[in-house]
C-alpha cells in the first residue's frame, strides 16, 4: 500500500487502481459512506440555532460567531467521521458450529491502515423472546494501526446454514453529532446442526458381533460395562442416580457392545416424527456414539457416511445432518 | 440503544472543569448565593466521584430548583430579562452537574455549557473575553469528544485538547465566511428584557465638582476618530456634548436652553470631516466637533450645536460629520439671552461683587473676558485631579479660598463671573483632544480626556470658547492631561515616568498596540453589521441583496475551507502508519514488483501462502518475513520490530535487481536502500 499522497487522491477520488475486495472481505471506500445527523447532533444544531436567534436579537457579533463557530464544528465532523471509516477493511474469521436453539457466534475481524478511534459494528439478531430482528451494535475501537475482532451472537434456532445478514460499520467519531456507516455484507455463515433430540436409544451394533438380534434388547439388558460424563441429549434413563448422588456429575452409564463396535446410524430408524425429528435423533446418536467410543456409519437419503470415529468424524456427520436437504453446492 | 451508557470517571471531571469555565465569569454579575450553590454542587458531585458523597435524590434536587427560582425572583424581583437568565443558568447547571449520571445527561450538559458562552458575550466582548471564551469553547468541545469516545476508553488530557483544538481551527474558516456573508438584520427580533445594556461610565447631563475629575482616571475609551482629510491642530480638539445653561449654585444642568431651532454656522476657514466611533454611554447625545456643520443623518441638532441620537446609545456606533474649529453663529434670541445671563438669587456673594465690579469699571465685554482669565492666570491658582472638598459657596471658596481644581471648577466659576458681569455664558462639557495611535491613525479620546469650558456671547464675535484651564494650565490644552498633570498617568500603574523615558515609551508603544487591536477588533469584529457588511461586500462586488450572489459566495467561501480540510484528512491517513506496517508495505511493494501484489484486503497469511507458491524460491524469506510482521503486530509478546525491518530491508535491496546481475552490484544497492 503505497501511501503517496497523489496516488491517495487519484485512488479515493477517482477510483484509479483501487482494487475490488477479495471474496470475504470488505473495504470501506467513500461511495458507500452514509452521513447523517444523529439525535444529538440534532440538539447540536438546535443549540447553534438558539445561539444565532439570541446573536440577531441583541446584535452581538461574537454571538454570530459562536453560532457559526458551532454550525462548522458540525460540517468538520461530519468530514472526520467519514475519513475514519474510510480504508477500514472488515474480515470474516471461523465460526464455531452451533446446535439448533444455541446461539451463533460470529467474529469479524477489522483492520485500518491508520488509528480509527470510536468504530462500531452493528448487526441485526432477534432478542429472547422476541421474533423480529433488531439493531444491535457492538464496539471495534482501533486506537492505533492494526486490527481488531468482534463477535457478533446471533439465536439459531433452526438447522442449516444460517448468514450473518447485513452488517453496518459506523462510528459517531469525533463529537457524536453525526454517525457514519456503510452497510455491507459478509460473506460468512455458521452451521447449525440439529438439536440433539429423541428418547431412541443408540441402535445395537451391526455384523462384526453376530449374537443377538438387533434393537431386540434395550440398553438395560446389556451389560453393564462402566460410567461417562453426561452428553447433552443424553436419555434422563440411562443416568446413574445412584453414583450422581454419590457426587459425581451426572454419570451415564455405558454398556458392554458399546464400545469397540460399529454401528449404523440411518434415517429410517430414527423414530417414527417427521424429518426434523428423525434429525434430532441421529444428531442426539453421533453425539452419543462419539461418547460411548463406539466407530459409526450414517446413511441419510442420497448421503451416506462411511464408519468412523473422532471429532473429525462427527463434524463432518453433523454437518450432513446440518445440510440435509439443503440444495446441493453449499459446503 | 438500552438505557444510556453511564458517564465516566474522566468524562464527568471535563464536564466539571468546563461548566466551572464558563460560570467563571460570571461570578461577579449573579448573586452571591448562586455562584456558591453552583460551587457546593460541584464539589459534591465531585466528591461523589471520589465516593464520598451519595447523589441527591429527585426531592432534593426538586426542592434545589424551587429554591433558585425563588432566590432569583428574591433577588431580582423578575425572573425574566438577561441578570436574572443568567443567574438561573448559573445555578442550573450546577444542578445539572449532580444529576448527571448518563452520557445524555452529560451532553446536555456541554450544550448548556455552549449557551453559557453566549451569555458571557452579553456583557463584554472584549479581545480577552474572546481569548479566555475560545478557550472555554475548547475545553466544552473536548468534553464533547470525550463523551464519543466509547465506553472505557478515555485519552489522555493533552490528546483530547489537541483533537478538540484542531476541529475548532477546521472549523473556524467555514465560521469566518458564514460571519462574513451571514445576512446581518437590524435591531431586534423582539424586545429586549430591559436590563439588556448595563450603565456605562462618561459624562453626565450635569456638572458639579468632582464629577468630572472623577473620570480624570480612567483610561476607557470614549469614542475613536478617523479625520478624512487633515486633523485639527490639538488645541482645536474640543468635542462638544451636553452644553449647561442653568445653575442651582453647586450644580450645572443643560436646563431649558437649548431648545430653540438650530443657528446657523457660519464657518470661518476649512471645515473637518470625520468618522466617530462612539462606545455606548448609555446617554441620547453624541459626541461633535466643536460646531458640527453637517450633522450625522438622523440626528437632532439642539440650539446649542448639542447633538441628538434618537434613542440612548446602547451599543457602539458610527456615524460621519463635518464640523468647523472656526466658526460664527450669529443669532442670539431673546430667551437664550436671558437664560444665559441667570444665575441664582443670593448665591457666590464674593464672586458677583468682584464681577459687577468689572462691569461699572465700563470696561467693554471683551475686556471683561480677559479680566476674569487675567484673574486665573496672576493669582495662584493650581490646576488639580484631588481639589479640596467644598463645603461653603463652591464658588467663592474655589476663587477665594482654596484656589485648586480641575476643569469643572473652572469652567463653572469663569461663567458665573461672566453671567455677574453681564456676558452671557454657558458651559460645555464634552472631552479635549485625544490621541493618535500611530498604527491605526484613529484619534483616541478616553475618558481621562473628558474636559469643560465655557461659551460667551459677543456681540461682534457671536458665541466664542473660552477655556479658562488653559489659562491656568496651557500643558492641558496644549498636550493633554498626562503633560499637564503626571500623577493623573494613570495607565502604568501610578509609576511617575519621564515622558522622554524608554520604559514609558516601550509601555506607551504597547498601549497604542493594544488599543489599535482593540480599534481593530471594534471596527471589524464586533462592529460588523449590516452597513458595514454592505460597504465591505459592495467592495468584492456582491450585493447582500442579491440572494443568489450571495448564495453562491456563501457556497463558495464554506465550501473550499471545507473541501481543504477533506483533502488534508485524506492525506494525513497514510502518514499515521506504524512502523511494523511501514516495512511490511514494503516487503509487498518488493514483492509487486517481482509480480505478486497482495490485494488491499487480503490477510497476510493468505498473502503468503499465495506468494509462496507463485515464487518457491523465495518461499523460506516470505515465510519469516510475514512470521515476524504477524508476531510484532498481533503477539502478545510483541514480537522483534528491528529485525523484521532487517528482513525486510534485505529482502527489497535483493528484489531490486533482478536476478543474474552481479553480486557487487546488488550489494552496493543496499546501501542506498
Amino acid at each position: 500500500m503505497a501511501e503517496r499522497p497523489w496516488r491517495v487522491l487519484l485512488r479515493d477520488f477517482f477510483g484509479v487502481g483501487r482494487a475490488t475486495p477479495p471474496a470475504g472481505a470488505y473495504t470501506v471506500d467513500r461511495h458507500r459512506v452514509f452521513v447523517l445527523p444523529t439525535a444529538q447532533g440534532y440538539a447540536f444544531g438546535a443549540t447553534a440555532g438558539a445561539v444565532l436567534i439570541g446573536a440577531i436579537n441583541y446584535a452581538n457579533s461574537l454571538a454570530y460567531l459562536v453560532a457559526f463557530l458551532l454550525a462548522g464544528l458540525g460540517l468538520v465532523s461530519a468530514l472526520h467521521a467519514h475519513r475514519n471509516l474510510l480504508g477500514l477493511t472488515l474480515r470474516p474469521a471461523r465460526v464455531e458450529p452451533v446446535f439448533a436453539g444455541g446461539e451463533a457466534l460470529f467474529r469479524v475481524c477489522l483492520e485500518a491502515p491508520g488509528p480509527r478511534p470510536a468504530v462500531t459494528v452493528a448487526w441485526r439478531r432477534a432478542d429472547a423472546g422476541t421474533a423480529r430482528a433488531r439493531w444491535h451494535e457492538v464496539d471495534a475501537p482501533l486506537p492505533g494501526a492494526g486490527s481488531v475482532c468482534v463477535e457478533l451472537p446471533v439465536p439459531a434456532p433452526r438447522r442449516g446454514r444460517l448468514a450473518l445478514g447485513r452488517l453496518r460499520v459506523g462510528t459517531r467519531y469525533p463529537l457524536g453529532l453525526v454517525r457514519a456507516w456503510s452497510p455491507l455484507e459478509l460473506d460468512t455463515g455458521c452451521l447449525v446442526y440439529p438439536r440433539p433430540a429423541g428418547a431412541l436409544p443408540l441402535p445395537a451394533p451391526a455384523s462384526p458381533d453376530p449374537a443377538p438380534a438387533s434393537g431386540a434388547r434395550g440398553p438395560a439388558e446389556q451389560d453393564f460395562a462402566g460410567l461417562r460424563d453426561y452428553v447433552h441429549g443424553d436419555s434422563s434413563r440411562r443416568i446413574h442416580w445412584k453414583a450422581a448422588a454419590r457426587g459425581r456429575d451426572l454419570p451415564v452409564k455405558l454398556f458392554a457392545g458399546e464400545a469397540g463396535q460399529e454401528v449404523a446410524l440411518r434415517f429410517p430408524e430414527a423414530g417414527a416424527g417427521g424429518p426434523e425429528e428423525r434429525l434430532s435423533q441421529l444428531a442426539r446418536w453421533v453425539l452419543e456414539a462419539e461418547r460411548a467410543g463406539v466407530r459409526y456409519a450414517l446413511e441419510l437419503p442420497g448421503t451416506s457416511l462411511a464408519a468412523g470415529h473422532g471429532e473429525g468424524h462427527a463434524e463432518r456427520c453433523l454437518a450432513a445432518l446440518a445440510l440435509y436437504g439443503a440444495r446441493p453446492g453449499t459446503p | 440503544m438500552n438505557a444510556p451508557p453511564r458517564v465516566s470517571t474522566p468524562q464527568v471531571l471535563w464536564l466539571v472543569g468546563a461548566i466551572a469555565m464558563v460560570v467563571l465569569p460570571h461570578a461577579g454579575r449573579v448573586p452571591l448565593w448562586a455562584t456558591a450553590l453552583f460551587l457546593a454542587l460541584a464539589l459534591w458531585r465531585l466528591a461523589e466521584l471520589a465516593g464520598r458523597a451519595t447523589p441527591p435524590g429527585r426531592a432534593v434536587r426538586l426542592a434545589l430548583a424551587l429554591a433558585v427560582a425563588v432566590g432569583v425572583y428574591a433577588s431580582y424581583g423578575q425572573v425574566f430579562g438577561r441578570n436574572p437568565g443568567v443567574a438561573l443558568l448559573v445555578a442550573f447547571s450546577g444542578l445539572k452537574l449532580v444529576e448527571t449520571h448518563s452520557r445524555r445527561d452529560a451532553f446536555v450538559g456541554v450544550l448548556l455549557g455552549y449557551f453559557l458562552v453566549v451569555t458571557n458575550l452579553l456583557y463584554t466582548q472584549s479581545i480577552p473575553t474572546g481569548l479566555y471564551l475560545t478557550a472555554a469553547l475548547t475545553l466544552l468541545t473536548a468534553t464533547l469528544a470525550a463523551l464519543a469516545l466509547p465506553p472505557g476508553t478515555a485519552w489522555p488530557v493533552r490528546r483530547q485538547l489537541g483533537l478538540a483544538g484542531s476541529l475548532l481551527l477546521q472549523a473556524s474558516p467555514v465560521a469566518v465566511a458564514l460571519f462574513v456573508l451571514f445576512p446581518r438584520l437590524p435591531g431586534p427580533l423582539w424586545a429586549l428584557p430591559s436590563d439588556a445594556h448595563s450603565a456605562r461610565s462618561g459624562l453626565d447631563d450635569t456638572m458639579s465638582p468632582g464629577l468630572i475629575s472623577r473620570l480624570g482616571l480612567s483610561d476607557e475609551v470614549a469614542f475613536r476618530v478617523r479625520f478624512s482629510g487633515a486633523q485639527p491642530s490639538r488645541d482645536e480638539l474640543y468635542w462638544r456634548g451636553p452644553v449647561l445653561w442653568t445653575t442651582d449654585g453647586r450644580s450645572w444642568s443643560a436646563g431649558e436652553g437649548g431648545q430653540e431651532s438650530p443657528p446657523q454656522v457660519l464657518a470661518e476657514g476649512p471645515t473637518t470631516g470625520y468618522q466617530m466611533t462612539l462606545e455606548p454611554h448609555g446617554r441620547r447625545w453624541l459626541y461633535a466637533l466643536d460646531a458640527p456643520v453637517e450633522p450625522p443623518p438622523g440626528t437632532q441638532v439642539r440650539g446649542d450645536l448639542q447633538l441628538l441620537a434618537a434613542a440612548p446609545v446602547r451599543q457602539r456606533m458610527r456615524y460621519e460629520a463635518t464640523s468647523a474649529t472656526r466658526y460664527r453663529l450669529p443669532a442670539l434670541g431673546e430667551r437664550q439671552r436671558r437664560l444665559a445671563l441667570e444665575l441664582p438669587p443670593g448665591a457666590h456673594p464674593d464672586a458677583v461683587a468682584l464681577a459687577r465690579g468689572w462691569l461699572a469699571g465700563g470696561a467693554d465685554p471683551e475686556a471683561r473676558v480677559t479680566r476674569a482669565l487675567l484673574l486665573f492666570r496672576e493669582q495662584p491658582f493650581v490646576y488639580s485631579l484631588n481639589p479640596p472638598l467644598l463645603l461653603g459657596d463652591p464658588v467663592d471658596e474655589f476663587l477665594f479660598g482654596s484656589r485648586k481644581g480641575f476643569c469643572e471648577h473652572y469652567a463653572g466659576a469663569f461663567t458665573v463671573l461672566m453671567r455677574a458681569a453681564g456676558v452671557p455664558a454657558r458651559v460645555v462639557t464634552g472631552y479635549q483632544g485625544g490621541e493618535v495611535n500611530p498604527l491605526d491613525g484613529y484619534l483616541v479620546v478616553r475618558q481621562r480626556d473628558a474636559h469643560a469650558w465655557a461659551e460667551v456671547w459677543l456681540e461682534e464675535r457671536g458665541w466664542v470658547r473660552v477655556d479658562p484651564t488653559g489659562a491656568v494650565s496651557p500643558a492641558r490644552v496644549e498636550r493633554g492631561l498626562d503633560a499637564a498633570l503626571p500623577e493623573a498617568v494613570a495607565p502604568f500603574a501610578g509609576l511617575l515616568l519621564d515622558e522622554d523615558s524608554g520604559v514609558y515609551r516601550l509601555l506607551h508603544g504597547i498601549r497604542h498596540g493594544w488599543d489599535a487591536a482593540n480599534n481593530w477588533w471594534n471596527q471589524w469584529v464586533l462592529g460588523y453589521e449590516q452597513r458595514r457588511q454592505r460597504e465591505l461586500l459592495g467592495r468584492v462586488g456582491i450585493d447582500p441583496s442579491d440572494w443568489r450572489r450571495l448564495g453562491t459566495a456563501l457556497a463558495l467561501l464554506t465550501g473550499v475551507p471545507l473541501l481543504v480540510v477533506s483533502l488534508l484528512l485524506h492525506l494525513r491517513r497514510g502518514r499515521r502508519l506504524d512502523p511494523a506496517r511501514r516495512a511490511y508495505d514494503r516487503f509487498c511493494r518488493a514483492l509487486a514488483r517481482r509480480g505478486v501484489a497482495r490485494a488491499p484486503a487480503e490477510a497476510p497469511l493468505a498473502f503468503a501462502r499465495r506468494a509462496s507458491r507463485s515464487l518457491p524460491a523465495e518461499a523460506g524469506t516470505i515465510e519469516s518475513v510475514t512470521g515476524a510482521y504477524v508476531a510484532v503486530r498481533y503477539a502478545p509478546s510483541g514480537g522483534d520490530l528491528e529485525r523484521l525491518r532487517l528482513l525486510v530491508r534485505t529482502f527489497a535491496a535483493a528484489s531490486r535487481w533482478p536476478r543474474g546481475q552481479s553480486r557487487g552490484t546488488r550489494a552496493g544497492g543496499t546501501r542506498f536502500d
